[in-house]
């Protein structure tokens, strides 16, 4: 009897945390069942891990130029001796279309060495160091998927161009989320003229058409500025174009709030419009503002792309993925250098990753959509 | 002003509430609607009143107006709403003289007067905690102690009788059935210790049993803690059970006012009389349930004379279908007054 009486408090303990799961649980649970969604995730998980570790992965500076290096093709890789090996490049002149021929010298492997020394970067920004992934001698090069026709390493390239093209549609994306969500809110809580003004600006400036908007705003940036100026301006530029449909879905929303009881409760007890609109509208808004911004990170590296593609983004020496299809445009390239058209496979793999992240959000978040 | 002669005469200075002449229109595209047209009453203080009458006879929109929350499009035309924080304030507040949206407003909303809405499923914010939804009220008005504020949340929903509430504290909105929301809205409203409570057909979406354990808990927690009540209702049985005295309202006027046993066993206005009549007695089930001829007139027009006389089986023409009947004393006493030709 007595264990029986030690055992009660346990069990009384137990069925309290029935049903007590809490929300986002729930959320991840539901997120996990879609594969699609979870693979998507994983994908941008690994792209923003090397976009990180980034100056580690890659063996050579973005724009160091080798031009005995032009146009070479991917390098062959092989074993020998139980080690990793590559194989220097025979160049022979092919004198109809004067152009260098390259061939692997299969005589002559190169051991691939891993946690070499090279260019000094700082790791994460922050810490000074020279450490590579891997490396080859001094007077060797090696050229994980080819180079361009200054010799430059479009393995190293991707890597660096990512730096720029992932975080910026992330932080174009958040800074237009900030934008809004505050306009909106403002127009679907007080309503009234403040929300005719604001939907009749919004409308102004979705009927601008994109492409002639960006290219003007684009062209009215400073040239001489440095890259990272350059960048931030760009983001503000893509955030100033994104905000108006998260700003109409967010007024839709706290419209719909702003109606319910629970608002009408929190006026009650003595709530001023900002209290309610942070504590109340917000908080209730906040998984469809995750969601539509999750989904309008895509678009956002598409436009910073679009830009750099047309020259008006990014601009070299600097390098993203837009800068990198650049180079890729003559029909050259993509006949006999199809290596330069590698950042479209990664680009649609971001994007994509994005989408599937996003739906799979929506999902998880609002069960009846 | 007969209206405001008999109030004063009639009553107290120990009234928490006094509405005096309150005219609300409503300006729509339709047109406008006089949703008030010069409501008079007082609330006693530490007392119940009903408020009765059917819908759109303008009940909401004196408890709304009590907060100064009746939407935008609705105007408050003339009337006073004086509030006695304590007895014997001098002078009251005019609480129409503040803004809607002024601090003066936001201390009373909450603090002074709290309010229960209908549906409690709604009322609550899901994205947060009952406890912290209680605390918000408490953090708002009494403390800055967010520790303090949490434990009194607790209190409070102990008193309401919930079980286990440390537990409840805890739970989101949709984990508690509809009682126990309610229950969660009634210690919402009641932490602060209001003065008044203006509770809006707080039973109506809940079923009948749950209905008759939430009417208990505030008639018991109102003598307790003495808080005077505002109980608006169309169900003349919470009326019974719930109030001390009852203000019956037609298209927004008190058509009759007084004790509780006298509404049900003196009524004077024929609007009364005809209300308690189609009330489904249990015992006397021979014949057709009597009910009001006719319905409730258009909003956006305007009746002459007594509101009630195109509906009154006993309007004398001429007289009722011109005039609109001034508030007349039944029984000083006892505070019983009527709008009616018949009785003036």
């Amino acid at each position: 009897m007595a264990v029986d009486a030690a055992k009660l408090p346990n069990t009384a303990h137990a069925t309290e945390d029935v049903g007590t799961i809490p929300q986002w649980k729930l959320m991840v649970r539901r997120f996990r069942k879609s594969k699609l969604s979870v693979s998507g995730l994983i994908l941008l998980i690994i792209l923003y891990t090397l976009m990180l570790l980034s100056d580690f992965i890659a063996p050579y500076q973005h724009n160091r130029i080798d031009s005995n290096y032009a146009w070479a093709p991917p390098s062959q890789l092989g074993f020998a001796n139980g080690k990793v090996v590559t194989y220097a490049l025979k160049q022979t002149l092919d004198e109809v279309r004067f152009e260098w021929i390259y061939a692997p010298d299969l005589e002559n492997p190169i051991p691939v060495e891993f946690f070499v020394q090279g260019y000094p970067y700082k790791f994460l920004g922050i810490i000074p160091s020279s450490l590579h992934l891997f490396g080859v001698p001094e007077g060797s090069q090696i050229n994980l998927i080819g180079a361009d026709k200054d010799g430059k390493d479009v393995f190293s390239r991707l890597l660096k161009g990512s730096q720029i093209s992932l975080t910026l549609g992330f932080v174009g994306v958040l800074i237009s989320v900030i934008i809004g969500s505050i306009v909106g809110t403002a127009s679907g809580y007080f309503g009234g003229p403040i929300d005719n003004i604001i939907q009749r600006l919004i409308e102004l400036l979705r009927s601008f058409p994109d492409i002639p908007l960006f290219l003007g705003l684009a062209a009215a940036l400073p040239m001489g500025v440095p890259v990272e100026v350059r960048f931030f301006l760009i983001t503000i530029i893509i955030a100033m174009i994104g905000w108006t449909g998260l700003a109409r879905e967010v007024r839709a929303k706290v419209m719909a709030f702003r109606a319910s009881d629970y608002t009408s409760a929190a006026i009650a007890a003595g709530g001023s419009h900002w209290h309610v609109i942070t504590r109340h509208l917000i908080p209730n808004a906040m998984s469809h503002i995750i969601v539509v911004g999750t989904l309008a990170i895509p678009g956002a590296i598409g436009s910073e792309t679009a830009l750099s593609f047309l020259g008006l983004g990014i601009l070299p020496p600097a390098v993203s993925w837009g800068v990198m299809l650049r180079d890729a445009q003559t029909i050259e390239a993509i006949t006999n250098y199809p290596w330069m058209l590698l950042p479209v496979g990664v680009l649609i793999i971001s994007v994509l990753s994005f989408y599937l992240l996003g739906d799979g959000i929506r999902d998880a978040v609002d069960p009846y959509a | 002003m007969t209206t405001q002669a008999t109030s004063i005469n009639l009553t107290s200075h120990d009234d928490v509430v006094r509405v005096e002449d309150l005219k609300v229109n409503f300006y729509t595209q339709l047109g406008v609607v006089n949703a008030l047209n010069g409501v008079s009453f007082n609330i006693p203080r530490g007392r119940v009143l009903g408020i009765v009458g059917e819908s759109g006879c303008g009940k909401s929109i004196t408890g709304l107006s009590i907060m100064q929350l009746v939407v935008a499009a609705g105007r408050t035309e003339a009337g006073r709403i004086m509030f006695r924080e304590f007895a014997g304030q001098e002078p009251p507040i005019n609480i129409l003289e503040y803004g809607k949206n002024s601090p003066e407003m936001r201390k009373i909303r909450g603090n002074n007067i709290s309010m229960i809405f209908q549906e409690p499923m709604s009322s609550l914010n899901p994205c947060y905690t009952v406890g912290n939804q209680i605390e918000e009220a408490i953090l708002l008005h009494q403390t800055d102690d967010k520790s303090e504020a949490s434990k009194r949340a607790v209190e409070v929903l102990t008193k309401v009788g919930m079980p286990n509430p440390d537990r409840i504290a805890a739970s989101f909105p949709h984990e508690l059935s509809g009682g126990m929301r309610q229950r969660a809205m009634i210690a919402m409203a009641l932490s602060c210790n209001p003065t008044l409570l203006i509770a809006d057909e707080p039973t109506t979406a809940l079923d009948v049993t749950t209905e008759a354990q939430i009417l208990d808990l505030m008639r018991g927690l109102q003598s307790e803690i003495g808080t005077s009540i505002m109980f608006i209702t169309h169900n003349m049985g919470v009326v019974a059970q719930m109030c001390d005295e009852v203000a019956v309202m037609y298209m927004g006027r008190v058509v009759e006012r007084a004790t509780v046993d006298d509404i049900f066993y003196e009524p004077r206005h024929p609007y009364t009389i005809s209300l308690l009549q189609s009330i489904p007695r249990l015992g006397r089930s021979k014949g057709r349930l009597s009910s009001i001829e006719g319905s409730v007139p258009d909003p956006y027009s305007t009746t002459p004379g007594c509101s009630f006389h195109p509906r009154c089986p006993v309007a004398i023409k001429g007289l009722c279908d011109t005039i609109v009947p001034e508030e007349t004393i039944v029984d000083a006493a006892k505070g019983h007054t009527v709008r009616c030709h018949l009785n003036s």
